[in-house]
């Protein structure tokens, strides 16, 4: 009896092992190429992230990778959110967290409801004030535990209609409001006030040039010399335009 | 010793008031009897009527001394040979009115010999006109004080022929220009700036007749600038008869005066023709022009100005038409009221737009 109990035990033990590495194999959502986190550090942040999945109906990947081969970060983000098929709904929301070791680039690329929930200047903030303290110190598992906890909070005040976004800075826009409309004022006043003195001297003597003639003796333009400037372009920064939306940096 | 001049005045032969030229009819009309007369014939009348009157009223002395002093500020006087009244005018004054009784008086020795035009525009607008334009110009003004129409004495619009030189050149530029063509592309990596310069050569000729400058002193140049253009294919040769009617003035300003200006006017036309034979710069600007201007000698006419001097306020306004086109010009007293609140109301509207624009843009 007691053998069949050790036997029954050892199998259920076994099977409930399994069952997060299946749900990884089919959908993981931190993948971790680069090697910074133990095993153990993996199942724990993947759990963490299944649970946002289901509770907010958004996609949360983490992606880790030792170099882009040359590859711009954000479009290697954003090629692998997509060839993976992740994201959930028609719209595909979710977000992505990537690092790549190489220039210890991060990367965060944001879909469908994704972009309305993480605003650039809530990506920037999250990152500065809750992440990127313990990437630079190598902190791997600390980062991405902040992470994932802080993600709650967001998606949290996404869903009550408050996403974290910059504030409204209402002494900027009352500047501009009040520049711009005493500018159209004045150019309104001066526009009147031209039309009010009309006794003013001709340019040119047009109406008294015989027709006929006007001759244009010499036409010549001489090719002296050129040079070219380049600026280095920067890269895209906020997926404006395109169907996702995110922010990068440094650690 | 007082100034002796003649004094010419055409009388109407039925009843013999005075004449005046009308612009409309473009003849002489008698405002008492209503006719009409060709210039021709009424001046065929006067020669008769001065052959029969050999001390006629050509010749009419001014007695007094106590002119002296004024003569010598440029007054001079007249008397009517109407009314026998003494008329003091400045010394440029051709034609005015008797101010006694009002009959048109023609100053021929300031129109004859050495200083008589070349020619005269006639006038085609009338005083009506002249009253309904000013209306006009004074309508969609918003800055226009409320009272200041009405209350403008527009009856007191004159006709005066104002004394112009009409300059005929011919014309020469020459100019050098540095030219720049910017091109911008753009690869996966970089933003491209290509700048091309260029030297430019131009020459250009052309001649040019007619063009005006006013050859009295007190008239401001701006203003008579303004009231162009003049067309002079319908002016005719000179006859006092014209002037009947309307105020005159003889030139007191050189034709060597106004070259500078004209020179300055066919420079700038060139600049402007010269500007369409640019193409596909980004900018252009000119190292080095030389203007030539040959002019011939200049023609002294006599143009149609009608010219209103209107107070408002204790500040002199002045307006003017062109007496042949009817364009006119002028400057309009600015209501400062007026002027704070549209300023106000407009910067509060756009303010309150902006402000709406950036709550639906966050």
């Amino acid at each position: 009896m007691k053998k069949r109990v050790t036997i029954l035990i050892c199998i259920v033990v076994l099977l409930s092992l399994t069952i997060p590495a299946y749900a990884a194999n089919v959908h993981p959502k931190v993948v971790d190429q680069a090697d910074l986190l133990t095993d153990m550090e993996v199942l724990q942040l993947e759990s963490m992230a299944q649970e946002l999945v289901s509770s907010f109906d958004m996609d949360v990947v983490i992606l880790t990778v030792r170099s882009t081969y040359g590859e711009d970060i954000s479009e290697y983000a954003d090629d692998y959110y997509r060839a993976k098929g992740y994201g959930i709904g028609s719209k595909n929301s979710g977000v992505i967290l990537m690092l790549s070791m190489e220039d210890r680039d991060w990367v965060i690329r944001t879909f469908g409801e994704g972009k309305k929930a993480m605003t650039k200047y809530g990506i920037d903030k999250l990152m500065e004030d809750h992440v990127l303290p313990a990437f630079k110190k190598d902190n791997f598992y600390i980062g991405f535990l902040s992470y994932l906890e802080n993600l709650d909070a967001y998606f949290e005040a996404y869903q009550r209609g408050e996403p974290i976004d910059r504030p409204i800075n209402i002494p900027l826009m009352i500047l501009i409001s009040v520049g711009v409309g005493a500018l159209v004022g004045v150019i309104t006043i001066l526009v009147m006030k031209s039309g009010m003195k009309t006794a003013v001297y001709q340019h040119g003597a047009r109406d008294y040039m015989i027709p006929g003639s006007y001759r244009v003796l010499r036409e010549r333009d001489i090719y002296l010399y050129s040079h070219t400037t380049r600026v280095r372009r920067s890269n895209d920064s906020g997926g404006s335009g395109r169907s996702s939306g995110g922010s990068r940096g440094k650690f | 010793m007082a100034k002796i001049q003649g004094v010419l005045e055409y009388k109407c032969p039925c009843c013999g008031a005075a004449l005046v030229f009308s612009g409309k009819e473009q003849e002489l009309t008698c405002e008492s009897c209503g006719n009409d007369f060709k210039i021709d014939d009424v001046q065929q009348y006067n020669d008769a009527i001065r052959e029969q009157h050999e001390d006629s009223f050509e010749w009419e002395q001014s007695q007094t001394q106590t002119m002296s002093d004024e003569e010598s500020n440029g007054y001079c006087t007249y008397t009517c040979p109407s009314c026998g009244g003494e008329i003091m005018g400045e010394s440029v004054t051709a034609a005015t009115f008797c101010p006694y009784c009002d009959s048109p008086a023609i100053i021929g020795g300031n129109v004859s010999g050495a200083l008589r035009p070349d020619g005269v525009l006639p006038f085609k607008t009338t005083k009506e006109s002249a009253m309904a334009a000013f209306q006009q110009l004074c309508k969609g003004k918003p800055l226009l004080p409320k009272d200041f129409a009405s209350e403008a004495r527009q009856e007191r619009i004159q006709g005066i022929y104002v004394p112009f030189w009409l300059y005929n050149c011919g014309g020469g530029m020459e100019g050098q220009y540095r030219a720049t063509r910017v091109r911008t592309w753009s690869d996966s990596n970089y933003h491209y700036t290509r700048t091309s310069y260029f030297m430019l050569l131009r020459s250009a000729s052309a001649d040019f007749q007619y063009i005006p400058m006013d050859a009295s002193e007190k008239m401001d140049n701006a203003t008579m600038e303004s009231i162009e253009p003049f067309h002079m294919d319908e002016a005719v040769g000179f006859n006092t008869a014209y002037l009947s009617g309307f105020f005159a003035d003889k030139y007191d300003v050189e034709a060597k005066e106004g070259e500078g200006r004209i020179r300055q006017r066919v420079g700038d036309t060139f600049d402007d023709m010269l500007q369409s034979t640019f193409f596909g710069y980004t900018t252009v600007t000119p190292t080095n022009k030389q203007l030539q201007v040959r002019h011939s000698k200049a023609k002294y006419m006599l143009l149609p100005v009608w010219m209103l001097h209107t107070k408002y306020k204790d500040k002199t306004y002045v307006f003017a038409m062109n007496g042949q086109t009817g364009k006119m010009t002028g400057t309009l007293p600015i209501d400062k009221g007026k002027m704070w609140a549209w300023f106000g109301g407009v910067s509060a509207g756009v303010a309150a737009l902006v402000t709406l624009i950036q709550f639906l843009a966050m």
